[in-house]
Parts: C-alpha cells; structure tokens; sequence
C-alpha cells in the first residue's frame, strides 16, 4: 500500500514535471475539481471500450453533423466558449476563462483562454470564434446550433477585439443566449478557406483522414471503420489538469464500437468487452440477476431527459371535419388522457424503471419543474363520462359517436422498432376500444413519420418522443405557434387560440427576463396552461441505469443529462 | 349417344375406387404420415373449436399478469393423495424481474364445462360454455401469458385459425387457378400453350416476399385485420399458382396423347369436359401431393409477414405475430414460453412433409401394397 502510494506520488511528480514544459505557452490552464464532483485523482494509461450504439457518425463537421450519432463522437474532439456545469446546468469557462454582461444586457465580452492549441499544435485566437459564428449563421451551412443563436431572427454581432477577446452583441437581451452560446468551435486556419469558397460542406465528411479533423477538445480522432469502431486517442496538450497539476484525460485511448442491434451489444458487454454500457430498459432485469457474481455495479442516473407522448392533429389547413373538431376540443383530449395507462407503461415497458412524465419540462431541471400540476390518472370510467359530457355518446352498438353522429376513429402512427412506442399504442388502442372509439395503431418507416409530422401534415394522431434540452426555452421550436416542430399545428402566422397567445407571450417574456425566479414563474405559468389544454398526452420517461466495470474510476453520471461522456476527461483505470 | 357415355363413366368408375382404396392401404402402413394425419386433424380442430375449448379470448388482457409463467396443474394434494387436478393463483413477488409465485393458501380446483366469456358460434347463437376454466380470483394459462397479460394456450387456439387456415384458402385459390390454366394451356398446346407459358413465367419471376413487403405498406391502415389477412392469402395465392400451372401443363400434355383421350374426341365431348372429366382426374394424384407440400409454405409465409409486423396485426393473434413477441434475446431467456407458437409452426409444417411424403408413396402406381 504504502510502496505504491509513493509510486504514485513519484509518477505525479514526473509528471507534472514533463507536463509543465509541454504546457510552457498554455497560460490559463483550466483547474477540475474531481474531489469536487466526488471524485479521485486518477493513475494514467489504459484504454476505456464503450459502446457507441447502432451506427457511428456519419461525418467528421460538427456544423453538419445532424444526428447523435455524429455529435456523440465530435462533441469530445470540439469545444465551445462555454459548457454547462455537469452538475447545476449552468454556464460555466471552457474555452473562454471568464465573460462579461454589459448593464444593458445586450453586449457580451469574452475573455479567451490564452496557449491553447488546436490538435496540430496551432494557437485558438479570436479569429476562431468570429470564424465559427460566420460558419454558423450561413443559413448554407444547415448548422444544428443555428436555430438556437437566433433572436428574434436576427443572428449576434461578433466582433474580435483582441487576438483574446471577442464582443458578441444582441439585437436584445435574452437570457438563454448563455445556453445555446457554447456552440462547437472550428478552425479558422484550416476550414476558412473552404467557408469563404463556399465549399465549407464538403469539409470533413467521412472521405477525410481523421487525423486532420482538428479540434480543441481532450481527444483526438485516431481512426474509424465506418460503422464498426471508432477510436479516440488522447490530446496530450489538453489544457485541464486535476487538483493534483496532472494534466487530464488520464485516459489513453477511448474506442467507441457499433453494433446493429442492441442485443449484441447487451452481449458484447456480458463478455467483458465493453467498460460500462447504458442499460436498455428492457434488459434491466438481465442485469440485475447478472449484477452479483459480476465485476460491475449498476448505477442509477435518473430520469432521462427525452419525452415521449401522443399528438392529437389540430391543423385547420390539413385534417378533415369531422376530425378536426374532436381534436381541437379540449374537453376531448382530456378524456383521453384520462385513458392512457401509464402506470401499466412504466411496468411492461421498463420493468417499472422510470418515472411518469406529466408535463413538457425536462424532469432533470428540478427548479422549473412544477410539482403540483393538473394530472390525468388513468381512469376509464372517468373517461368516458368525461366524453359523455361533452356530447360524445356510447351508441347502442358499442361504438361512440359525435354530436352530428360521426362515428369515431381515426388512426395512430408511430415509428417502428421501438417497443416502448409499440406498448403505448398497443395499450391505448385497447383502453380506447373498451371506450367505443377504433384507433387504427401502425408502426410506419420512422423517416416517414417525421415527413408526415413536418412536411405534408396529413395525420390524425403520432406517436413520438424528442429528446429534451436542459434549459426550457430549447423547446422553442415546439411552444412557439411559430416553431416547425409546433406540431399540433405549426408555424402560425398569428397564434390560433389564445392559449397558444398566451404561451408565446409567457415564452418571449422569458427570454428577456435575466432573473431566474421571474423565469420561473412565467414557466410555471406555461406548465399550468398546457397541462389545461393537453395538446401532448405525456407517457413516461425511463430512468437512466449504467453497468460500469468495477474497475473503471470517477465514472460519475453528471446532473444534467446522467450520462458518462462528461466524466471522460477524468474517468481513469485501475490496474 | 347418351347411353355410352353412362356407360364409358360406368366403366372407368371402379378403376378409380379401387385405386383410391389401395392408396389408402398403402398410407396406412405408414406410421409417420398416418401420425402427421392426426396430429394435424386435432389442430385443426382445436382451432376450429377454439372458443369452446380454450378458457379465454383471443384479445382478453390481464394487466397485472404480464409475462405470467404456465401456470403448474396439480393432481396430487400436498399430502400426496390423488385428487381432482387443481391450479393455485399466482401473485407477482417481483416487479421488475416479472417473477411470480403460487399463491398456496388457496386451491382452485379447474371446472369443466363452466361458464365464462361469451362467444357466438357461427353467428346463430350465443353461449358462454367452456371445457374448462377456474373460479374468478386465479387465471388457469397452460403455456403462460404474454406481455399483456394474455393466455398464450388460447391465443394459439385462435392464432392457428389464420395461421393454419390461411394454407387452406390459399392453396384452394391458387389450385383452381393452376389446375385450369395447366389444363388448357397444356391441352390446346401450340401458341396458346406458348403464350400462356411465358405468362406464367413473368408470374413466377415475382419476388413475392418483397411484392408483400410492398403491398402490405399500401393497404389501407383503417383496414380490419381480418380483411387484410384475407387480402394477404389471395395475393399469396395469386402469385402462387404458376408453378402449379407449369407442371399440370406437362402432364396434360402426355395425357391428351391417351387412347381414352381420343375416344372422347371421338364421341364428341365438349373440350372443356375432356379437360375437366378425363384429363384433369388423372393428374390428382400429383396434385393431392403438391397441394399437401405447399400449405407449409402458405403458413411458412404468413408467419414471416406477421413476424416482421406487416401480417396480422396487433390485437389479433396469429403464431407469425406471437412469435415476434420473442424477438429479444432478454424474452427469449427470461420467457421461454413465448417459443411456444414457433414450435406449433415447425410440428404443423413437419406434419405436413410426412403427411404429404405419405401421400405421394401411397399414389404412387409403381409400388404395389
């Protein structure tokens, strides 16, 4: 014990050492507080084998990368000026060292991290960002981050002051600009070119050696066979150190593999040959009998960020009386939240490993969450009085019928291959019949499924989840009348009802509002209003469950998200 | 005129008769088609009667029972002494693993002829007599439940009336289509027969698994299910009797050179009675055979559509879609019983390869009893 306590000592000391004459020109190092995070400082070496899902990315660009698959992996490799802390959800330095807010709140300065180098050994300046941004705002480019640095439209003034300092301006205060502000920053002095040919597209796709992918970040690409493995290797120049002055990651190498089909992977790491694997909610059971002669433990992480939930179509320009009427009626999406049995959900879909979603705001975001809302517990009889009362009544031959007498039906839709979906459906058709309405359920091609929802609109209820974002306003897209993803009924010119004027309202207000308990009320506000008007029937979120090797260090799920990607840079091995 | 033909037909009947006895003889002696004979007779039956001798219905749910394991069936008294069989309740001990326990308090003897959900026989009347069942307060599932909750030995039942059925009315479509157009193709013979055989050739060259994949994407969702299960057996059987067609073609193109063939020309039959009254009848014995092969294919065929979720659809059971249930390898380990439809398929199509080898040796003029 003691002999390699003093090992270990020796070895950080050398360390150190080697380190600090590498890091000479890095003149703002940034300090991780692992003790912190309830951490230990870490031995270097070894190599972590992670499982990377069914495919990998699908280019090397983060600005074109459009599926987790692609940010997944480039989100280690590039950096933004800020991230959010892994623990409150807060803006905190990465790239930048510190920023300043001007009284008026429109002006923001950033005060840059000085000696960090891009992976080829290049200085990160001003230029960088302002590049960055440029590339961003390029309605050409399709950048995932540009929706989100818009403000009313309008894109930021970003100028470069010094070669470490640069000045964004707003068009007007808002205040989530922090969260959306850490886009993923690229170099200048090897994409700039291309951007300015307009040829920035073509940079960086799967063609390219990934040795010249450059970031910022603490790894670097080492190579990928394209959707088989991918492997990750250590940015010796990183510039974050532990508490100790070791330089991190402590990590060599991290190998992302991909299997088609997530039973493999389930075997793959029964066989040792993953590090920790996030658990599919419907293996959890395999696991936990697998858990006590195993060398790993199961970690809860809690909810997952995402929503899943049924959307009744209400777009006057495309669904036909007399569908469009029940659907616009609130009275009737009440009654039939009343008859989605989430409880039986949780239990055949995730062994009872989740929790029950109420609401639109991400259940990890404990200070919006409204606890006392309006809910639907299932509840039939409920149901169909509810449905009786508004003039929807149980003919003679079991079949319910509006106030004209329509008979009715209509059809659901959802993406295939998701057994969560399947059982919602499966589940709601079944209660919905016991109530007299037919529900056409069908599994469709996913990508036919999101054209349908964006594009041709013809539809009478989906199916479907999106992954959350911490902040609320990330839902822009969905809340505002205006959003493309408004799905009800979306981009409005005006909103339509006034309950969708008035969440406009509350949603622009909120962005102006810099102080987080006037935020809150105003979404506390908005929570009330669509839990009142129902416009999604939420179903339930699954909890968030890691099997991680017993050997595998600081493997600490962070706040927001309860994954492990962000304890990487700190995650070490034990030999 | 009228009289010799009474008489050709009288004359040509106890050839038939006696050859029909003696193909029987011959199938007798074999004990794995005879075998294959009743196994398959009491499937079908089962499913025929399905409502009567299965103690629920095809879409009852319990959802509190998911993935119930069979339920034990005890003859013996915890003392050891022989008693009528009884079953006890089962209570869900762990939630997340799904593991249940009897609950041994209290024994349910199982009743027979006891009443329970109702069902029409036949739309002229209703009842609600099944073989067997138990008192309300347990659930009797022989081979175990299902995610929701639902008894697995009735689905089968019910399950088996597409999946067995749908061979039935496929091969019924695809044969008359067949025996016809072999019939007249092969006895007209010359540019007809040219023309109709490559026909049948363009037929055959479907991909037929993806002409489904295609279809089924296209019917209508608000389509019933039953419909659309009709709908899948007659496009299963329209692309299916080319085959049939080709080989029907070719022996009636040997048969049509017979001396008994020449004689009813002669007589002046009509040629579509030539085809169906002399030529047709001495290619049944291929046919009798064919037809027997091919129904595992129908069922083969209905099962892998419904597997990967384009046949029958949910709620309705067929063994293609209950076997989809067992997908995952975390069913497939932790609920065996799932297996259960797919082992109904491999008996029901092994039955009919024996049955159907039976059946060629035995109509087979060459070998002697």
């Amino acid at each position: 014990m003691k002999k390699s306590l003093f090992a270990f000592i020796l070895a950080a000391v050398l360390i150190i050492s080697t380190g600090l004459v590498a890091a000479a020109d890095l003149v703002d190092p940034l300090i991780v507080d692992i003790e912190g995070y309830g951490g230990t400082i870490g031995q270097y070496g070894g190599s972590m084998t992670v499982s990377g899902g069914t495919a990998g990315p699908k280019t090397f660009n983060p600005h074109r990368a459009a599926e987790t698959s692609s940010s997944d992996v480039l989100g280690h490799v590039f950096e933004g000026l800020v991230t959010l802390d892994r623990e409150t959800g807060q803006p905190q330095p990465q790239l930048a060292r510190s920023w300043e807010i001007s009284d008026d709140e429109t002006e923001i300065i950033f005060h840059l991290r000085r000696g960090v180098q891009w992976h080829d050994g290049t200085e990160f300046t001003a230029d960088d960002v302002v590049f960055t941004f440029d590339v961003i705002y390029d309605a050409n480019v399709g950048s995932n981050a540009r929706s989100g640095l818009l403000i009313d439209g309008q894109p930021m003034k970003v100028e470069k002051i010094d070669r470490y300092t640069v000045k964004f301006t707003l068009p007007r205060p808002h205040a989530p600009i922090m969260y959306s502000i850490g886009a993923n920053i690229v170099p200048y002095h090897i994409l700039g070119d291309a951007f300015e040919a307009g040829r920035y597209q073509e940079m960086w796709g799967l063609a390219t050696d990934p040795r010249e992918v450059v970031g910022t970040g603490a790894w670097r690409i080492a190579s990928y066979r394209v959707d088989q493995e991918l492997i990750l290797e250590r940015n010796p120049n990183y510039y974050e150190f532990d508490s100790a002055g070791n330089r991190l990651p402590y990590l060599d190498q991290v190998v992302f593999r991909y299997y088609q089909n997530t039973d493999t992977s389930v075997l793959a790491f029964f066989s040792g040959e993953f590090d920790y694997i996030e658990i599919p909610s419907t293996h959890f059971p395999e696991f936990l009998d697998r858990e006590v002669s195993s060398r790993w433990s199961i970690i809860s992480a809690g909810p997952d960020s995402g929503t899943r939930f049924i959307v009744f179509n209400q777009n006057p320009n495309a669904v036909p009386e007399p569908k469009l009427s029940w659907f616009s009626d609130v009275k009737f999406r009440q009654a039939l939240a009343h008859a989605l049995d989430k409880e039986t959900i949780l239990d055949m879909a995730m062994n009872g490993q989740g929790y029950i979603l109420d609401g639109p705001i991400n259940m990890r975001n404990e200070f919006f969450l409204k606890k006392d809302l309006k809910t639907y517990p299932y509840d039939l009889e409920k149901a169909a009085a509810l449905l009786d009362e508004a003039g929807y009544r149980l003919g003679a031959d079991g079949r319910r019928r509006d106030t004209q007498g329509n008979i009715i039906e209509f059809d659901l839709l959802t993406g295939a291959g998701s057994t969560l979906s399947q059982i919602v459906g499966e589940l709601f058709q079944e209660d919905l019949a016991a109530l007299g309405i037919t529900l056409n359920f069908n599994m469709i091609d996913f990508n036919v499924l999101v054209d349908k929802l964006t594009s041709n609109f013809e539809w009478d209820a989906i199916l479907i989840g999106l992954t959350g974002t911490f902040d609320p306003n990330g839902g822009s897209n969905t809340w505002l009348s205006s959003g493309n993803l408004h799905m009800w009924n979306p981009l409005q010119e005006e909103p339509y009802t006034e309950w969708e004027a008035r969440i406009d309202e509350i949603w622009y207000a909120a962005q102006r509002a810099m102080n987080p308990e006037v935020r809150r009320e105003l979404y506390y506000e908005f929570q009330d209003i669509v839990a009142e008007q129902v416009p999604l029937l939420y179903t339930v979120t699954n909890e968030r469950s890691l099997a991680v090797g017993d050997h595998l260090k600081n493997g600490l799920p962070d706040a927001i998200s309860g994954s492990l990607a962000s304890a990487w840079n700190f995650i070490w091995i034990e030999r | 005129m009228q009289d010799t033909k009474q008489s050709l037909d009288h004359l040509e009947q106890p050839a038939v008769r006696s050859l029909w006895r003696m193909a029987w003889m011959k199938l007798k002696k074999n004990k794995m088609a005879i075998a294959g004979m009743w196994i398959l007779i009491v499937l079908h039956l089962f499913s025929i009667f399905a409502n009567f001798l299965v103690p629920y219905g095809e879409t009852t749910s319990d959802r509190r029972r998911t993935y119930h394991p069979p339920t034990k069936v005890h003859f013996f008294t915890p003392e050891g002494k022989l008693t009528r069989p009884y079953i006890y309740n089962y209570r869900r001990v762990d939630a997340v693993r799904n593991r249940y326990e009897p609950d041994t308090s209290k024994a349910y003897p199982i009743q027979f002829f006891v009443r329970g959900e109702k069902y029409s026989v036949l739309g002229l009347f209703e009842t609600d007599l099944h073989l067997f069942g138990v008192d309300s307060g347990a659930k009797i599932f022989l081979l175990g439940a299902d995610r929701y909750g639902r008894d697995i030995f009735s689905r089968l039942a019910f399950g088996g009336r597409r999946s067995l059925f749908i061979g039935i009315i496929g091969l019924t479509i695809s044969l008359s289509i067949g025996l016809v157009y072999g019939g007249v193709a092969g006895y007209f013979g010359g540019t007809v027969d040219n023309v109709m055989m490559r026909i049948s050739e363009v037929i055959i060259s479907i991909p037929s698994f993806y002409l489904l994949l295609a279809l089924s994407a296209v019917l209508p969702i608000g389509m019933p299910s039953d419909l659309r299960f009709l709908m899948i057996t007659v496009i299963l059987a329209f692309i299916g009797w080319a085959g049939l067609a080709r080989v029907i073609r070719g022996m009636v193109l040997s048969i049509r050179q017979s001396e008994f063939v020449t004689a009813a020309q002669a007589i002046g039959c009509s040629q579509f009675r030539i085809i169906v009254r002399h030529i047709l009848p001495n290619t049944m014995s291929y046919v009798i055979v064919n037809a027997t092969l091919s129904i595992p294919s129908f069922i083969l065929s209905e099962s892998g559509l419904s597997f990967i979720g384009v046949g029958i659809q949910h709620p309705l059971a067929s063994w293609g879609n209950m076997l989809s249930e067992a997908l995952n390898l975390s069913s497939l380990t932790r609920y065996p019983w799932l297996l259960v439809p797919g082992f109904m398929i491999f008996i029901t199509v092994l039955c009919y390869s024996f049955f159907g080898d039976g059946l060629r040796d035995a109509l087979d003029p060459r070998t002697r009893v």
